[in-house]
This record gives structure tokens, C-alpha cells and sequence, in this order.
């Protein structure tokens, strides 16, 4: 049902836009031409960031932060086997995306661990890349306190998602 | 973001010659190609997004569809001028459905306005920051993708605690950005000895009823 909607708003949107003689062809492609200045603005902090989350990655770090961290989490209500997604979702979608492979195959899908993980990746995003990404064009050099509230902002998700999936 | 940047490339080097020293380099130039790679499919997706988006601005319907949204944006940021609210709405829209190539050239665009020329950031960008981080997906398309291809019984019935987990999430992370940059602004004021910008941009109330009592 959900793959219908946006089709059919975009239909309806182009046929407005050519009734009303709104020139939907050129507005296109004007609006088209911009993407590349936007993607070759966004692309060196891609890199960085990249290369910042893949070393990590790599190197164990964060499995080395995920299994420091695993008792604190546990007392306050996320299970050790999610310390890593919780970890690892403000700094890498994908690799979000392969860790909740893996949890599917080693404790099957409709498990808690497995919908939580889940109800974890939707609920928050990656900080990390969204921070770098929006402020690309700034020339901004003190965040204060946006990356500390951050990552608050996504443990509480991790504690939500457990919450709601015990629940539900 | 510099400090982070720094702390965890070289926490992650210094992990890395542990581990395998002659892992550093290849890892990053994967890293450099993914990031090329993905900027790539990101330039064909903006383009898509930011065709029709010129569309929806040239029919203007936009003011009208968005109208619900402007209440909201007023609450989260305050007051901000016509085109800073237009991508605003575009991103919250397209943050709701799901659709990435939308919010995230909108998202952009309206950083770059709420921050201006500052070297500090500004409460209006990180309120757009940290609002994009805690997403409310009104159907997780691609959770629910993956879930099926894993052979799940019932992929869909994460749609529910997906929504609220996510209304949660953001309730909290407005109140939190919301209370930072009260006390901020409060701890500001009292240290330059001046009247918080609160007080400043309040509007005269109405007096109740003075219409009738100038009438009689």
C-alpha cells in the first residue's frame, strides 16, 4: 500500500503542474541541475566521515566500546546482545543494517532481540553523518553540546525500543 | 565535530596496529570509494527529488500543503523567514514518509540559513540536527524489507512500536535541545546583563474584551 501512495501523489503533482501550465519539464530539470553542486559539496565530508566510521569498524574499536559499555546498558534495560547496534547506529547505517542480518540468522527474526534491533535502527538516525552532511555549507567550528545531546537522544532510543517491544 | 572527528579516526588507527597494521590504508581508501559511490547514487537521487520538489514550488501549492506543518516549525524554531520555513517543511515531510532525497538536500539548505556566518553553532541548526536524528518513520519501508527476506512471519508488525518508539524519541530530543538552549541562553544574558531575546520578542497581549470596552 505504501508504494502506491508516493507514485500516485507524484502523478497527480505533475498533472497539476501541466495543467496549470507550470512548465513541469524545465521546472525538472532546473531543479535536477542543482543536485550536482549539492552532491560535490556533500562528498569531502563523506569521505571523512567514511573513512572515520570504516577505521573503527576495521580496528574492533567499537566492539571494544559495545562490550565496555554492555554492563551499563544492561542495568539500565538494553540487552548485551544490542550494545553494539546501540553503538554503532549514530555512526553507520549499513552497518547497521549487516549487524541486524546477523541478529536475524543467530536469534531468528520475530525474536525480541531481533524486533528490537528493529524498532532501534528506525527510531534514530545516523548523528554522525547527518551532523557532518547538514553543516557542510556552514562554517561553523563549535557545536557545543549538539553531539553529547545527540547521542544521548539515541541511547534514549535504544532504552525506548526495548521498552516498546517488551510491551508489544 | 572536530574533536569527535579526531579522537575517533586516531583511537581507531591506533585500535588498528594492534589488531593489523596493514589494514589502515586499504580500509581507507575503501572508505574514499564508498564515499564516491554513494555520492554518486545520492547525485541521482537529489536530482529526482529536487526536480519534482521545483515542481511542487512552482505551482504553489506548496504554501497550501505545508500549512499544517507551520504551526510546528514556529514552536521548534522560532520565527523564520519564507524560504527557511518552505525547506523546513520539505524536510519534516519528507523525514514522515520516508523519503531521504527530499529531506536531506531541503535539510541542507535550511541548515545553511538557520546558521548564517556564525563560527558557533546557532539553536536553530542543531534543533534541525537533532530533530533529523530522531526520526519518526510513518512506515519503515526498508526494516520491513529486511524482515521479509529474512523469512519473518509478520514483518509488518513493526510499523507500531517503530512509531512510537519514534514519537518518544522525538518528544525527548526536542525537550532536551529546547531546555539546553534555555538555560544557554539565560546563563548568556545574565553574564552580558541583558534582556533574554524571549522577553524581547514577545507580543503586546490583547487586552480581553477591548473592542467591547471601546465600543461602550
Amino acid at each position: 500500500m505504501s508504494e502506491i501512495i508516493l507514485p500516485i501523489l507524484l502523478i497527480i503533482l505533475i498533472c497539476y503542474a501541466f495543467i496549470k501550465k507550470a512548465k513541469p519539464f524545465n521546472s525538472f530539470a532546473k531543479g535536477a541541475g542543482t543536485a550536482f553542486d549539492l552532491a560535490l559539496t556533500i562528498f569531502p565530508f563523506l569521505v571523512a566521515i567514511f573513512m572515520m566510521i570504516k577505521i573503527c569498524e576495521v580496528s574492533g574499536l567499537l566492539e571494544i566500546i559495545a562490550n565496555f559499555i554492555a554492563p551499563a546498558l544492561e542495568f539500565i534495560g538494553i540487552p548485551k546482545e544490542l550494545s553494539m547496534i546501540v553503538v554503532l547506529r549514530p555512526f553507520s547505517a549499513n552497518g547497521c543494517f549487516a549487524l541486524l542480518n546477523d541478529l536475524f540468522l543467530k536469534y531468528g527474526v520475530d525474536s525480541y532481540i531481533a524486533r528490537a534491533a528493529c524498532v532501534i535502527v528506525c527510531s534514530s538516525d545516523t548523528l554522525m553523518y547527518l551532523t557532518a552532511l547538514y553543516l557542510s555549507k556552514c562554517k561553523v567550528k563549535r557545536l557545543l553540546w549538539t553531539l553529547p545531546i545527540g547521542f544521548a537522544v539515541s541511547l534514549f532510543s535504544g532504552i525506548i525500543s526495548c521498552l516498546v517491544c517488551r510491551i508489544f | 565535530m572536530e574533536f569527535f572527528w579526531f579522537l575517533l579516526t586516531i583511537a581507531g588507527m591506533v585500535a588498528c596496529l594492534f589488531v593489523n597494521p596493514s589494514l589502515v590504508l586499504p580500509t581507507f581508501t575503501s572508505a574514499a570509494s564508498e564515499a564516491i559511490s554513494l555520492t554518486i547514487k545520492m547525485w541521482g537521487v537529489y536530482a529526482i527529488w529536487l526536480g519534482f520538489l521545483e515542481i511542487l514550488t512552482t505551482t504553489n501549492i506548496k504554501n497550501k500543503l505545508f500549512k499544517p506543518l507551520k504551526k510546528v516549525i514556529k514552536f521548534l524554531f522560532g520565527r523564520v523567514d519564507e524560504e527557511t520555513e518552505g525547506y523546513l517543511c520539505e524536510n519534516i515531510a519528507g523525514n514522515f514518509l520516508g523519503v531521504g532525497g527530499i529531506s536531506t538536500p531541503s535539510g541542507i539548505k535550511a541548515c545553511e540559513k538557520l546558521q548564517g556566518d556564525g563560527a558557533v553553532i546557532t539553536a536553530g541548526a542543531s534543533m534541525l540536527i537533532l530533530l533529523n536524528t530522531s526520526s519518526i518513520q510513518l512506515i519503515p519501508t526498508t526494516v520491513i524489507g529486511l524482515r521479509a527476506a529474512s523469512g519473518s512471519a509478520t514483518p509488518a508488525d513493526i510499523i507500531l512500536p517503530c512509531l512510537i518508539a519514534g514519537v518518544l524519541t522525538t518528544a525527548f530530543s526536542i525537550t532536551l535541545t529546547k531546555l539546553y538552549w534555555h538555560f544557554r541562553n539565560k546563563r548568556l544574558a545574565k553574564k552580558q546583563g541583558v534582556q533574554t531575546s524571549c522577553a524581547k520578542n514577545k507580543k503586546p497581549r490583547k487586552k480581553l474584551f477591548a473592542k467591547m470596552r471601546s465600543k461602550s
